[in-house]
C-alpha cells in the first residue's frame, strides 16, 4: 500500500520518540505495580516480572536515546550505524542458533526487536482506538464535526504504519544498538551523566 | 444490516474481553479490523472498555461480565491499576457490607470507563512509590493488586472519594493499627498536595 504524506505528517524519528516514550510508560506503571506486591512480599511471581520489565524498560530507553541522537544528527550515530552493520551479522547468526536451542539468557537478542516493534504497535492500536472513538461520536452526533480531528489521526495512522513497515532496521542491528547503548547508559549513569529519563511512574 | 449480520459469527468466537490486535489476528487480511470494530460499536454488540482504548468487551444480554472479566479488561487497559477502599476490603473479609462497584486507582487523569460496575480514581504517581514504601499491597484478585485493609482505610480517609463501609461494616478485629498509623502518615504528605491544591 503506497502510504500518501499529508499536511499533517509528522517526522519518523520523532513518531517513533512518541511511540517509545508511550510504551515506556506503561511498562513503567506495570513495575510500579509488581514492585508495590513485591515489596508487601506477597508475590514470588513478581521478582521475575520485574527483572523482565526492568530489562526492558532499559532496552527501550537505550533506543529511545538513540532515536533522539538520530534527529539532532549527534556526531557518534554513524559510526554506532556502521559498528552494528558490522556486527549484525554474527547476531542474525547466534539468533539463529538459539531458535535452535532456545534456552539461555541470550535469547534476549531476539526481542529488542520485538520489544521496539511492539512499542510502535502499541501506538498504533491507540491511535486506532482514538479513531474508533471519534468515528462513533461522529456516527452518532452527525451535528457536530469530528472530521479535522479524524483526518489527523488518519494521517497519523498512516505515519505509524509505515514506520512499523520501513522504520526498523534489521533485529540484529537493533539488537547491538539496544545492547551496546544500555551498557553506556548503565557506564555513563553510574558516572553521573544524564540521558533521557526512564520516566518512572515510582521512584 | 447484512454487514453486521456477516462478521457475527466471527463475534462469537472472539474471547468475552479482546483486543483490537486480538482482532486483527481473527480477521483475513481483506477486512480492516477498525471497520469490523467500528460496526460492531455501531451495533451496540461490543463496547470499548475505557474511550479511545483499543480493549473492547462483548456485550452479552442477561449475561453481565464476572469479576474476572472485569480484572482482565482493566489489567489490558490500566497497567497501573489497584484496587482500592471498600472493595479491597470487602475481598479481604475485612468489611461485611459488599461495595455496589468495583473500585479502582489509576495514574491517568482521565477516568472514564463503560465497564459496568467499574469505578476508576486517579492518583498522582507518588501514591504507588508510597504504597511500595508502606507496604500497601496484599496479593491481587484475579490479578489486579489490593490495597491491605489498613491502606485502604487511610487512603479513603486522605483522599475522601472512594466508598467505604459504615464504621460498623468495617472488622476492626483484622486491622492492625501500627500498621494503619504507618499508612496513614505514608499518605499524608499526598494528603497535604491535595489540601494545596
Amino acid at each position: 500500500m503506497a502510504v500518501v504524506s499529508s499536511p499533517n505528517s509528522v517526522p519518523r524519528e520523532r513518531l517513533a520518540r512518541q511511540a517509545v516514550a508511550h510504551r515506556l510508560r506503561a511498562l513503567n506503571e506495570y513495575l510500579a505495580v509488581y514492585r508495590a506486591t513485591r515489596a508487601s512480599g506477597s508475590d514470588a511471581h513478581s521478582s521475575q516480572r520485574i527483572r523482565e520489565l526492568r530489562s526492558d524498560v532499559a532496552r527501550l530507553r537505550a533506543w529511545g536515546w538513540y532515536l533522539s541522537a538520530k534527529e539532532r544528527g549527534a556526531s557518534w550515530i554513524p559510526a554506532l550505524q556502521r559498528l552494528a552493520s558490522v556486527l549484525s551479522f554474527f547476531v542474525s547468526v547466534n539468533l539463529v542458533a538459539q531458535r535452535r536451542h532456545p534456552r539461555g539468557a541470550a535469547l534476549q537478542h531476539l526481542s529488542s526487536y520485538s520489544l521496539v516493534e511492539r512499542a510502535y504497535a502499541a501506538l498504533e492500536d491507540d491511535t486506532q482506538g482514538q479513531l474508533l472513538t471519534l468515528r462513533l461520536a461522529q456516527m452518532q452526533r452527525p451535528a457536530l464535526d469530528y472530521q479535522r480531528d479524524i483526518d489527523i489521526l488518519d494521517a497519523r495512522l498512516a505515519d505509524l504504519a509505515a514506520l512499523r513497515l520501513n522504520g526498523l532496521p534489521e533485529p540484529g542491528q537493533v539488537t547491538l544498538v539496544c545492547h551496546v547503548l544500555r551498557g553506556v547508559m548503565a557506564i555513563g549513569g553510574a558516572l553521573g551523566f544524564s540521558f533521557p529519563p526512564a520516566q518512572p511512574v515510582d521512584s | 444490516m447484512e454487514a453486521i449480520k456477516q462478521v457475527l459469527p466471527l463475534l462469537d468466537g472472539m474471547p468475552r474481553i479482546f483486543s483490537l490486535s486480538d482482532l486483527k489476528q481473527a480477521i483475513s487480511e481483506q477486512e480492516s479490523a477498525l471497520d469490523v470494530a467500528l460496526r460492531w460499536l455501531e451495533a451496540g454488540v461490543i463496547r470499548q472498555v475505557a474511550p479511545a482504548r483499543p480493549i473492547f468487551y462483548r456485550v452479552v444480554l442477561g449475561e453481565p461480565l464476572t469479576d474476572a472479566e472485569r480484572c482482565a479488561a482493566l489489567l489490558r487497559t490500566f497497567p497501573s491499576v489497584v484496587m482500592v477502599a471498600g472493595s479491597s476490603l470487602w475481598r479481604q473479609g475485612a468489611s461485611v457490607q459488599k461495595d455496589a462497584q468495583l473500585e479502582c486507582c489509576i495514574t491517568e487523569q482521565q477516568v472514564d470507563c463503560s465497564l459496568p460496575g467499574v469505578v476508576l480514581r486517579s492518583r498522582p504517581s507518588e501514591w504507588w512509590t508510597v504504597i511500595r514504601q508502606a507496604e500497601g499491597v496484599v496479593g491481587n484478585y484475579h490479578g489486579v493488586a489490593m490495597l491491605t485493609p489498613e491502606m485502604a482505610v487511610a487512603d479513603a480517609a486522605a483522599f475522601k472519594d472512594v466508598w467505604m463501609p459504615d464504621r460498623n461494616g468495617i472488622d476492626w478485629t483484622r486491622l492492625s493499627t501500627a500498621r494503619l498509623s504507618v499508612a496513614t502518615e505514608a499518605l499524608a504528605p499526598l494528603r497535604m498536595e491535595e489540601l494545596a491544591e
